[in-house]
């Protein structure tokens, strides 16, 4: 979009500002009612008018407004020289269109416009009532984006969303004509921030006069919304501001994210009390964790991650959450994306809890903690149908809590309340916004490797809040804090039904690719095969490239002929029928890849991983897939086979992983006794 | 007919293969699916494999005024063409209607290079059916459909001016932008067949200054100008496009015969 540029001069000194309702600029710094009644209405301190505006006579591109405002210097608290302060802005417009078009050729397209000095108020004066009615539209946006991060066209779909379920229902969507004044009106009294959503990071003030200097030197660019820097920005002819202007591929899926398009940042969300500070809720922690009806690991856990959310640790200690964002983003760019200086108030907990332990009980007690609080808490997944799934037990479990869902098309999209359920992407739109934190899987796609998910997830928790990253699998990085204990954590070692994990049984066969060559499958593997089928097992059995599925499938069914075999994979359309089928047992075979290493729980399964040493199967997904067999109660003790011709790195570490999580839960007295564990596994015909 | 056709089937993998070398194997995100495993800062486009193969290239030709690959009513109803034949790249179908939507809605123009190098398979599948027609067929000028103002200033682009200006760079070949809607109309893809018909009728006009450019072009026996646009649906807007060129033509008296094309992304 375009946007009006001007100069406010002060009594002492001079600021630039982009505006994109300049006549609720020029009413709020000249015309002394105006002030008043909207500084009345958000309850503010007076503070002084402007002596006058100095006003650039066309509107410009949003990005060369903001670098002139951000590039004004930061003056000497003197009376300004209209003519210095006139001089300057010709200058710094001038350079920030030669900087645009990287320097050199076109510097005449620089418009030779003159500014305009507006001295008073406009004539007419302002309806006090217009004034009145404004602020408090104002009032009520600024209310409802707090904690937001919006872009132009989500904060307006949000204000129409909530007038419709206001006073006002029934009219249609405000165009962005009348919500603008609105909006300018807030951030003008500090209850909104408005920006570029593809900006230059912010620069110290101190360095901000010598890099206006040097004309042409053009600063990295960030999309506001998601971190991404330079390497994720799309340059192109954009009809909207009428220049080369960037956008964010990266975070797309959520809406552009251009230079010359708004990014509207509410006020962190404030909340009753700190946790950490409040007075300790009714009762004992032991007390407070029996409701919720845990198994003593789980039960220790809830307590460890109750303890540090509630202050148990020193709060001084450096956000190690802060770092791992700053390594992310290398060390090419100056400025950390995830700021030192709120690292200290936001705290991570690692909660580290095997497949199958359980996680889902665990968080409740520590979002119940929250909302006694008086707290907002989050649940992010990567996955809709995990989110699908979380919903209604969350629901159940606090009855009396304003719970919103959040995933792509989901009909609360503007709503906000107490705990709300979303996909990762989702928290792209808040800021600063909640208290408790729980993302799960923080190593799954889409998080794994993606910088821009951790920045989401670190910007969402507002300031002095607590974040519980959950995982089955954590990532090394955080493994390593943990060990170090630069991470506060704990380790549920055991699945809720006491019982050990699988532990993986190597098989040697040649990889997959040979095997489908071979005219028989070889018999080490064919044996386990026909064993877990005997038993009256469930198989998953993982390839690591989708062209297999298909001939291994037809391979094992003339192997099999007696049971039903199919295959699915991210290309197949039937993948959830599929899985559905397997869950009833009318497909008793399914070859799969990792799409289904994480969240499908099927009884009474044995999990056969090929090609086990593959690039694509590292040691988090290799304990995923292992982490499929023995959920159920029924059938603890599950068959895991890695199937490879070689034994890889990843394969023994994932085997140490799952040795030691035993090794801990038997120390920890959180197995069943040996007596009560089934010697053998039982047959079924 | 058939030779010909067999002629142009081959040159198709050629121009796969173009596309494919944009698209390097995939150790990075896939433009199209976007798969994430292996983050890469690649800006140039890629798909992988599996999206390449599902392009629904048009091979066979069954109408040769619209270029469907199926028969065809509309065109044995007309009476009079505004132009003479219309090429696509592919079928318009669930794949592609994703593409395009990611492309036109979403604002992926990185994809903006696939679709440009489908586009060509179909403009180059025109010149060479035309040259075994006729003798030095070349194309005078491209003339992209617009979008209405409002479109823009929500998009920020007009695909079909993108698309065009990938024909425009292959040949060397003017683009001229000189066609406006004179009306916003709504969503195309909210209405019916008829309503479509009618609703395009009179909706596009030549901007009076921008029009006096198609009589700098330097043409030879005929002025032979291509309508560019994404989708082909009833034909209606080529149509009015044309008609709307051949009025402004008129308008100037100008004495050559004018022969208009079209080529479009895909064909519904
Ligand atoms: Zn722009
Ligand atoms: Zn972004
Ligand atoms: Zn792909
Ligand atoms: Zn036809």
């Amino acid at each position: 979009m375009r946007v009006a540029l001007y100069v406010v001069l002060l009594s002492a000194g001079s600021k630039a500002m982009w505006s994109i309702a300049p006549e609720v600029d020029q009413a709020y710094w000249l015309d002394a009612q105006y002030r008043g009644e909207a500084e009345r209405i958000f309850r503010q301190q007076p503070s002084p008018l402007a002596e006058g505006l100095l006003l650039w006579p066309e509107l410009l591109p949003l990005g060369i407004a903001a670098a002139v405002a951000g590039q004004w210097p930061a003056g000497d608290n003197e009376p300004p020289d209209e003519a210095a302060v006139r001089a300057a802005l010709e200058r710094l417009v001038s350079d920030a269109w030669v900087a645009d078009a990287g320097g050199g050729a076109a510097a005449q397209r620089a418009p030779v416009a003159r500014a305009e000095l507006v001295r008073g108020a406009s004539e007419r004066g302002v309806d006090r009532e217009d004034a009145r009615a404004l602020a408090a539209r104002a009032r009520r946006a600024a209310a409802l984006l707090q904690g937001r991060a919006l872009l132009g066209s989500e904060a307006l779909a949000l204000l129409a969303a909530a007038d419709a379920a206001g006073p006002a229902a029934g009219a249609a969507q405000a165009p962005w004509r009348a919500a603008a004044p609105a909006l300018q009106l807030a951030a003008l009294l500090g209850q909104l921030r408005l920006g570029g959503a593809v900006a230059p990071q912010p620069q110290p003030r101190l360095l901000r006069w010598p890099l206006a200097q040097r004309a042409g030197s053009r600063r990295l660019l960030r999309c506001q919304r998601c971190g991404s820097g330079e390497a994720r920005m799309r340059r192109t002819p954009c009809a909207i501001c009428g220049r080369m202007c960037n956008y964010c591929e990266a975070c797309l899926t959520m809406g552009r994210s251009r230079e010359c398009g708004l990014l509207i940042l509410g006020m962190p969300a404030h909340r009753a009390a700190p946790l950490q500070q409040a007075a300790p809720a009714s009762g004992s922690c032991s007390e407070r964790l029996d409701r919720w009806q845990l198994s003593p690991a789980q039960a220790a856990a809830a307590a460890a991650a109750l303890q540090y959310i509630e202050g148990g640790y020193p709060t001084k200690q450096k956000s190690f959450w802060g770092r791992l964002c700053k390594s992310l983003w290398g060390a090419g760019e100056r400025r950390s994306a995830a700021p030192d200086t709120l690292d200290s108030a936001r705290r991570q907990f690692l909660l580290w809890a095997v497949t199958g332990a359980g996680k889902t009980e665990m968080i409740f007690p520590l979002l119940e903690a929250c909302l006694e609080r008086g707290g907002r808490a989050l649940v992010a997944t990567p996955r809709r149908d995990v989110v699908l799934e979380l919903d209604p037990r969350i629901r159940r479990a606090f009855p009396r809590a304003k719970v919103v869902t959040l995933y792509g098309g989901s009909s609360q999209r503007w709503e906000s309340g107490e705990i709300t359920l979303a996909t990762t992407h989702q928290l792209f739109r808040f800021r600063e916004a909640y208290d408790l934190v729980v993302i799960d899987e923080l190593d799954a796609y889409p998080y794994h490797n993606d910088p821009m998910l951790h920045y989401a997830a670190y910007h969402v928790c507002a300031s002095g809040g607590c974040t519980i990253l959950l995982s089955a699998t954590p990532p090394a990085e955080l493994r390593r804090a943990a060990d170090q204990r630069r991470l506060a954590h704990v380790r549920v070692p055991v699945r809720f039904h006491r019982y050990p994990l699988p532990v993986p049984v190597r098989i040697r066969i040649p990889a997959v690719m040979q095997l489908l060559q071979l005219s028989k499958l070889p018999r080490r593997l064919v044996q386990p095969l026909k064993q877990s089928i005997d038993r009256g097992a469930q198989l998953f059995m993982f390839v690591q490239q989708i062209r297999h599925v298909g001939p291994l499938v037809q391979r094992l069914r003339s192997a099999f002929p007696h049971i039903s075999i199919d295959g699915t994979s991210s290309k197949d359309p039937e993948r959830s029928e599929k899985v559905v089928r397997f869950r009833e047992r009318s497909i008793r075979l399914l070859v799969t890849t990792t799409i289904l290493e994480r969240g499908v729980t099927v009884p009474r399964s044995d999990v056969f991983i090929l090609d086990a040493d593959g690039r694509l199967f590292d040691e988090a997904s290799l304990v995923q897939m292992a982490g499929r067999a023995g959920r159920s109660k029924e059938d603890p003790a599950g068959r895991v086979y890695f199937c490879a011709p070689a034994y890889s790195r990843s394969q023994q570490s994932a085997i140490r992983q799952i040795r030691g999580m035993n090794k801990l839960a038997q120390r920890s007295g959180y197995l069943l006794p040996k007596g009560m564990q089934p010697a053998k596994l039982p047959i079924e015909k | 007919m058939l030779a010909l056709w067999n002629k142009v089937w081959r040159s198709i993998p050629r121009a796969a293969e173009s596309l494919a070398a944009l698209l390097r194997p995939s150790a990075y995100t896939c433009l199209q699916c976007g798969r994430k495993d292996h983050f890469a800062a690649a800006s140039i486009p890629l798909l992988c494999r599996e999206c390449r193969d599902s392009i629904p290239w048009i091979v066979r030709i069954h109408c040769a005024v619209c270029g469907r690959p199926d028969s065809c009513g509309d065109c044995a109803r007309r009476h009079v063409a505004a132009f003479i034949c219309n090429r696509s790249a592919v079928r318009y179908n669930d794949t592609i209607r994703q593409w395009l939507a990611l492309y036109k809605y979403r604002g992926h123009e990185g994809l903006e290079p696939v679709l440009g190098d489908m586009l060509l398979t179909a403009y180059k599948r025109l010149l060479q059916e035309m040259d075994n027609r006729q003798e030095r067929f070349r194309i005078d000028a491209v003339i992209p459909v617009p979008v209405s103002q409002q479109r823009l200033q929500e998009r920020g682009f007009n695909q079909s001016e993108r698309l065009a200006g990938y024909i425009a760079q292959h040949d060397a070949i003017p683009l001229l932008d000189i066609l406006r809607r004179t009306r916003h109309s709504g969503k195309q893809s909210f209405k019916t067949r008829a309503e479509r018909l009618t609703d395009s009728r009179g909706l596009f006009a030549a901007e009076e200054t921008a029009a006096l450019q198609l009589f700098d072009l330097n043409p030879g026996r005929r002025l032979r100008l291509l309508i560019v646009d994404d989708i082909y649906t009833t034909g209606s807007t080529v149509s009015a496009c044309a008609e709307a060129i051949r009025e402004e033509l008129k308008k100037h008296g100008s004495a050559i015969p004018a022969e208009i094309y079209s080529i479009t992304l895909a064909r519904s």
